[in-house]
């Protein structure tokens, strides 16, 4: 059953829904929200919030949009209120990225064990990109979003996104260069 | 159609190396407040589109709603009866059948009771609210030994997981009290508190945000006895379930809303039981009987959340809030207050008494 059925469902009093809905995508979502504000207690805070949302909006709720647009889209929205509340919204939402920028990094190839290690550095890197840069890579491989849904959810164009997303990719193998 | 210019920028080894670190998932905790709160929603109001529905469920709708109707009396009856001594007071959930009269009637009566007590002002939000901490908020402009207990607390804090394990839910207080009572637990949230360390539970809507944090029993010990308490009364309220309680009206300034409360309409289920909350005017019988000094007295009486207040949009105050509970027990708190012209109710379940943990003693 797609998530659209699901919720539709949950509309009509059906829980069960709700609950695979919500275990189908919480671990995505958590991660979204965890990466971004770089904070446990603020992600768990926030992931509540989202969720609570959903359930409050069912009796609104129209299938008429994807629900994974709609539900990163009201993540996109809390993480956003965060920064507002905690000081303001950062730099990197309103940055313009230059087009040009050349995919001059690659990682080597390793082992196994290696590659865990990687993948926990992979983590250092990514809390150091720019938030808007990091929110781009972290719906890209979290959300399975297409572009245009990644847009409508940070509430950009799509080249922005796709400007972001070169950008985060080259800074994280810079990164993951030379590493092992 | 998708178009090359509707593609994603990728990286085939960085998406594979991102889905091994893929391992953060929210906690149980957090799964079963989220599922309990729309299992409870779906349940609590009226269905506005049902994919499945079918002729049966007019009538049988109507069955149910005899049945259950013949059920809430029944109950209702019951919990009338006192418990522990104390008849509790009996509150209409649904504020849209609560009449306007009612309410005037009860706002006069909150407006009687608030001018025979004499309450500390409220704080007024400054541009940076300040932080927060469990003892900062508890001491308010008093004096306090911060920097000595600090370091404690770190030791005490360390210790909240061993808390949170000892403390199991008793889901049948839960499970009794919604079948009872529908009650909206939509907009409750929980999990740790960043400055505290320790577990909390939050209501929070478009007026409202309340915020419950455990308060381990030696924070309550070293709080009170540095206030003048001895050891032996301190242990009395160290022996009760505290709670560090963060307040605010949170109406919009476009839309603001006054809030009146009034504790001594909460109610406390637990083990079966309906009771009260443990105001500063019930612990101040109690240090009478006791000769409890005034300074402590005044100590106390400011360190706890006033029994009744009003905000205004942008308010908050906090302090404690007592429940005349054993440590470590599991219960289901059911508020109530007055905004936006009505009585609105929540009822927050499963919230965990802290358990009575030593901090290690302090290294040389």
């Amino acid at each position: 059953m797609n998530d659209e059925t699901l919720m539709l469902a949950y509309c009509g009093g059906n829980a069960t829904a709700f609950e695979n809905l919500y275990n189908r995508h919480k671990g995505s979502v958590y991660r979204y929200l965890k990466r971004q504000c770089g904070n446990e207690a603020t992600a768990d805070e926030l992931f509540q919030e989202v969720w609570i949302n959903i359930v409050k909006a069912r009796t609104r709720y129209k299938a008429s949009a994807k629900f994974t647009t709609w539900l990163y889209h009201i993540a996109h929205n809390r993480l956003i209120d965060h920064y507002r509340k905690n000081s303001r919204l950062p730099d990197s939402y309103q940055e313009e990225l230059p087009d040009d920028i050349e995919d001059t990094f690659s990682i080597d190839p390793v082992s196994d064990i290696n590659r865990d290690r990687q993948a926990e550095k992979l983590l250092d890197c990514i809390a150091q990109l720019p938030e808007a840069q990091r929110e781009s890579f972290l719906l890209k491989e979290e959300s399975g979003l297409s572009l245009l849904d990644i847009a409508e959810v940070a509430g950009t164009s799509r080249e922005t996104v796709k400007s972001r997303l070169r950008y985060a990719l080259n800074a994280l193998r810079r990164c993951l260069r030379g590493l092992l | 159609m998708n178009t090359e210019d509707d593609k994603l920028p990728h990286d085939e080894q960085l998406s594979s190396l991102y889905n091994r670190a893929k391992h953060d998932i929210p906690s149980e905790q957090i799964d079963e407040a989220i599922l309990s709160a729309a299992k409870r929603d779906t349940s609590t109001y009226s269905l506005p589109y049902n994919p499945f529905s079918n002729n049966w469920r007019i009538p049988a709708s109507l069955a149910a709603v005899l049945v259950l109707s013949f059920g809430i009396v029944t109950l209702m009856e019951n919990d009338l009866s006192p418990v522990n001594g104390v008849t509790p007071h009996v509150i209409v959930e649904d504020a849209l059948i609560q009449k306007p009269s009612s309410i005037a009637k009860e706002q006069a009566s909150l407006a009687k009771a608030r001018s025979k007590m004499a309450t500390p002002p409220l704080h007024k939000p400054a541009t940076t609210e300040p932080a927060i901490s469990t003892d900062a908020a508890t001491s308010k402009g008093l004096f306090t030994s911060k920097a000595k207990e600090t370091k404690r607390n770190e030791k005490l804090v360390s210790k909240k997981k061993q808390a949170s394990q000892r403390t199991k839910p008793e889901m049948a207080d839960t499970l009794s009290l919604s079948a009872a009572m529908p009650i909206s637990t939509v907009g409750i949230t929980t999990g740790t508190d960043e400055q505290a360390g320790l577990p909390y539970w939050q209501y929070k809507d478009e007026g409202l945000s309340i915020r419950f944090i455990q308060r381990l029993p030696d924070q309550t010990r070293g709080y009170f006895i540095g206030r003048g308490f001895s050891a032996e009364h301190a242990e009395l309220i160290a022996q009760s379930c505290v709670f560090q309680t963060i307040f605010k009206n949170i109406s919009d300034k476009n839309t603001p809303s006054e809030i009146i409360y009034n504790m001594q309409n909460w109610l406390v289920h637990h083990n079966g039981k309906t009771g009260e909350m443990k105001t500063r005017e019930k612990w101040s019988t109690q240090w009478q009987q006791l000769n409890i000094a005034t300074p402590a007295k005044l100590a106390f009486e400011w360190g706890l959340l006033p029994t009744t207040q009003d905000y205004q949009a942008g308010d908050y105050n906090w302090g404690m809030a007592i429940f005349d509970l054993p440590l470590a027990s599991s219960f289901t708190l059911q508020l109530n207050w007055q905004q936006f012209g009505e009585q609105r109710n929540v009822t927050i379940p499963n919230m965990q008494c802290a358990a009575d943990i030593h901090a290690d003693p302090e290294s040389p």
